[in-house]
């Protein structure tokens, strides 16, 4: 209601009392009266408003909580597993490839002394036996190869385990963060760690001052003097 | 290429998958005398109780990261002459330096090939 409203209503009310006229004074006093109801309405809708926000953001807080009491501690045994069993495949595996190089190896040797010590008949059968024993060595040696990949594949496990770990430290620093809002602390910077501490494999894409493999760390190097 | 294969290695890396290939990977280079530590923090007594020529650590590591293994190591009077290879996925060029101006011999990111192993270590020992 803005001040001239306000004022020629004050006006009139005040020249309906001096005229004595009570139906005109009774109507001017309302039409004050509303003008202020319709004030202090407007106020309580506002606060109703933040009430209900407020309400909003507390049953988050509980919900938020509710997560953090019952899902997170899972979440560290569930990432622990990953590590575990990731670490026990790839173990196993390289127990199955340091038993099969070996035998691979073994076969080479045996085929190559065998070579040493007899030498073939120059005959059909003689010429065939050649062929047999080439190839079984070939293949002895392609198998060695691919045993010597598969043992490289099982680095898997140090990245992703690594990985693993970072989330498990920002799933303990959200934990920590809600704990403390919880207590009713302001949320402070999470777990101290070492400045020297490292950053773990760097995401795809993330290109800002990455190396692009390892000629770019062999450039680097030799830029320094390395 | 005449390294001395009989040379004692040290492998640090905190996971032991990563150990054990490693320790195969110098096996077939031809060295067999290898011993391994979880962290720097393992690392270190190891290195100090003498015997090692030769170090390889990881760089991200929970107690004690391998720059700070590098920079003990650099350090300590009985130590300061042992090679060391970093073999870590830390990849940005800001540590690479860091570790290149801590006296660092070698830097191999992972994932890394047998190959790139042979190569850094033949790198190492044909200048020392």
């Amino acid at each position: 209601m803005d001040r001239e409203e306000r004022l020629a209503c004050a006006r009139r009310l005040v020249r309906a009392i001096e005229a004595g006229d009570e139906q005109a004074e009774n109507d001017a006093a309302n039409a004050i009266a509303r003008r202020q109801s319709l004030h202090l309405h407007e106020q309580l809708q506002r606060i109703a408003g933040e009430l209900r926000d407020t309400l909003c953001n507390l049953d988050a807080a509980e919900e938020l909580a509710r997560i953090a009491h019952r899902e997170l501690p899972d979440t560290h045994v569930r990432l622990n597993q990953v590590i575990s069993l990731t670490e026990e495949a790839a173990h196993s595996t390289l127990s199955a490839v340091e038993a099969s190089m070996p035998l691979a190896d073994g076969i080479s040797d045996s085929i190559e002394r065998f070579r040493a010590e007899y030498s073939l008949p120059r005959n059909p059968r003689g010429k065939a036996l050649g062929v047999l024993l080439d190839d079984i060595a070939a293949s002895a040696a392609e198998l060695r190869r691919r045993l010597a990949d598969v043992m490289m594949a099982q680095s898997f496990q140090d990245i992703t385990g690594q990985i693993v770990r970072r989330v498990a430290g920002l799933v303990a620093d959200l934990e920590a963060v809600i704990a403390k809002g919880q207590a009713g602390g302001r949320p402070s910077a999470a777990r101290r760690r070492s400045p020297n501490a490292g950053e773990g494999p760097a995401l795809p894409g993330q290109g800002e001052g990455i190396v692009s493999g390892q000629q770019d760390v062999d450039e680097l190097l030799s830029e320094l003097g390395v | 290429m005449n390294i001395d294969k009989s040379m004692k290695v040290l492998v640090v890396d905190d996971f032991s998958t990563m150990r054990r290939i490693i320790r195969n990977l110098l096996r077939e280079i031809g060295f067999t005398n290898t011993v391994e530590a979880d962290d720097g923090t393992t690392a270190l007594p190891i290195l100090k109780a003498g015997g090692i020529d030769f170090l390889i650590t990881d760089w991200n590591m929970p107690g004690m990261p391998g720059i700070e293994l590098l920079n003990a190591v650099r350090r300590d009077e009985d130590l300061k002459h042992i090679p060391v290879l970093m073999v870590t996925a830390e990849a940005k060029r800001d540590q690479i330096v860091q570790a290149a101006q801590a006296g660092i011999n070698g830097y191999i990111v992972k994932p890394f090939t047998a190959e790139t192993l042979q190569q850094k270590i033949e790198k190492i020992f044909a200048s020392a």
